[in-house]
């Protein structure tokens, strides 16, 4: 029973749920200030982007000139019409500004490779460069490339709330279905404004 | 219930088979976000220590943090976390005036906050996500006033709070996606505004405090959701580069699912042969045992 009850402690502990207060005694100086005034930290002022234009990925070799993507009467995230160049989501967030700016391109043609082909090697650190119909460039880092079912889509990780800038990069893979004419799987590129 | 089991066993067998380049879905974690906050208008500045659970060294040390400060997001890894407020220029190794652990999970942002008076300094810890409805915003006040301990909020005539008392804080209110003015007043009638420009997506926090004459906002810009989240995957691949099952998986397959329907008919492998491998004998329902038939 006791050793429950101290398992039980060390467990609430560590999961931090509302917070240890391990208070101690605190040095002879420290002492309450009324009257203080607040001193926020400057909060530097968010830049403002275009919409973007073009994608480059020196590691893979892509360069593209951007469409602009929408949703279709579905709600579905509709493709790019040539499979040589990528398309920005533009009913998201634009590249550079607070949250995830989602691009996307094909895997393939039906002959042959498309401008993400090589999208699943891209390697955590490589740089993502986003040029703005204003000239502007906003450069990101990979951090790691995900692979998943579309049946299983995450959305809330893709689309969802960030503190920072992000870009989410999607092709497909996995099993292709030739009834269907489909990959069974979406590869995500997560990255951070650099 | 034959023809189900050997269709589960047939069906596993082609599934493993025709494994054509099946990728392995990641599972690794993602990353969380976690903001340090000195909220509590008379502590004096103090040193802020962020270390991974169980570790003697702080990744991180913010030094002098002052009432009304709060640091840019910190990108953590998934797991646990002990923060420690030392007063300023106290040594590492003294014990902190405040600690708490703060778990860390992928995708989500945490503000860690000392909050309230000196006398009932706490350490919070803030959950900073929230779901928004697709194109709204959200906003969200924290109290941190000594002077005007009780504050009633508004953001264009909508209410955000009532009687919001020192070191407490209000969840994400759903607004609209416009600009918008917040008005913040306190029990005496001082009353403060600033205009924000919510956009669709965004999340934002109000702090107010003490200022030098009266009473100070601070906009946080928390964090920011794409303003219309498309349903499911995207349809990038028209099949250019799909490796087609070579001939000899085909044949594998086909090899393999003929040897389990012939193994499963060589066994009788149907009802009444289950009676027969659990026991020579039956239960029937009065519990007596009887030979089978």
């Amino acid at each position: 029973m006791k050793r429950l009850v101290l398992a039980l402690l060390a467990a609430a502990a560590l999961t931090g749920c509302g917070g240890e207060q391990a208070t101690a005694p605190p040095p002879a100086n420290w002492k309450a200030v009324p009257g203080q005034v607040a001193e926020p930290s400057p909060t530097p002022s968010a830049r403002a982007y275009a919409d973007p234009v073009e994608i480059r990925i020196p590691a893979l070799g892509v360069r593209s000139r951007l469409e602009r993507l929408r949703t279709d009467a579905h709600g579905v995230l509709s493709t790019p019409r040539d499979p040589a160049r990528a398309g920005w989501f533009a009913g998201g967030v634009r590249p550079g500004e607070q949250g995830p700016a989602v691009i996307a391109g094909h895997v393939d043609s039906r002959t042959g490779p498309g401008v993400f082909a090589k999208l699943r090697d891209l390697r955590p650190g490589s740089e993502i460069q986003v040029v703005d119909a204003k000239g502007s460039v906003v450069r990101f880092a990979s951090r790691e490339v995900r692979v998943h079912p579309k049946a299983l889509f995450p959305s809330a990780d893709v689309y969802g709330p960030t503190p920072d800038a992000e870009l989410r990069l999607i092709t497909c893979g996995g099993a292709f279905d030739r009834a269907r004419g489909h990959y069974a799987d979406n590869v995500v590129a997560y990255a951070v404004r650099a | 219930m034959r023809n189900l089991r050997t269709t589960l066993f047939l069906g596993t067998a082609t599934l493993l088979l025709s494994a054509s380049p099946m990728s392995p879905a990641h599972a690794a974690p993602g990353d969380g976000y976690v903001r340090l906050a000195h909220l509590s208008p008379d502590t004096p500045e103090v040193d802020v220590y962020l270390y991974s659970a169980g570790k003697k060294t702080p990744r991180l040390v913010l030094r002098h943090v002052g009432y009304g400060a709060l640091s840019p997001y910190q990108r953590l890894g998934t797991g646990s976390y002990t923060v420690m407020m030392r007063p300023a220029d106290a040594p590492a190794t003294s014990k902190p005036v405040l600690s708490t652990n703060v778990r860390v999970q992928s995708g989500d942002s945490y503000t860690v906050a000392g909050m309230g008076p000196y006398k009932g300094i706490k350490l919070d810890i803030l959950k900073d996500t929230a779901d928004l409805p697709a194109g709204r915003a959200g906003v969200r006040v924290i109290a941190a006033s000594l002077k005007q301990p009780a504050l009633n909020v508004t953001a264009g005539g909508q209410s955000l709070a009532d009687g919001l008392q020192l070191a407490n804080a209000t969840p994400y209110r759903v607004l609209d996606a416009a600009p918008k003015t917040i008005r913040v007043q306190g029990r005496k009638g001082d009353a403060v505004s600033l205009r924000l420009p919510l956009r669709a997506g965004a999340l934002h926090t109000v702090v107010v405090l003490d200022g030098k004459k009266g009473l100070r906002l601070l906009d946080q810009r928390d964090a920011r959701q794409s303003a219309q989240t498309p349903k499911g995957g995207v349809d990038t691949g028209l099949g250019g580069l799909a490796v087609q099952t070579p001939w000899w998986q085909a044949l594998a397959m086909a090899g393999l699912a003929l040897w389990f329907s012939g193994r499963a008919r060589a066994r009788g492998f149907d009802g009444r042969s289950r009676a027969r491998w659990f026991s020579g004998r039956a239960r029937s329902a009065d519990g007596q045992a009887r030979p089978q038939p």
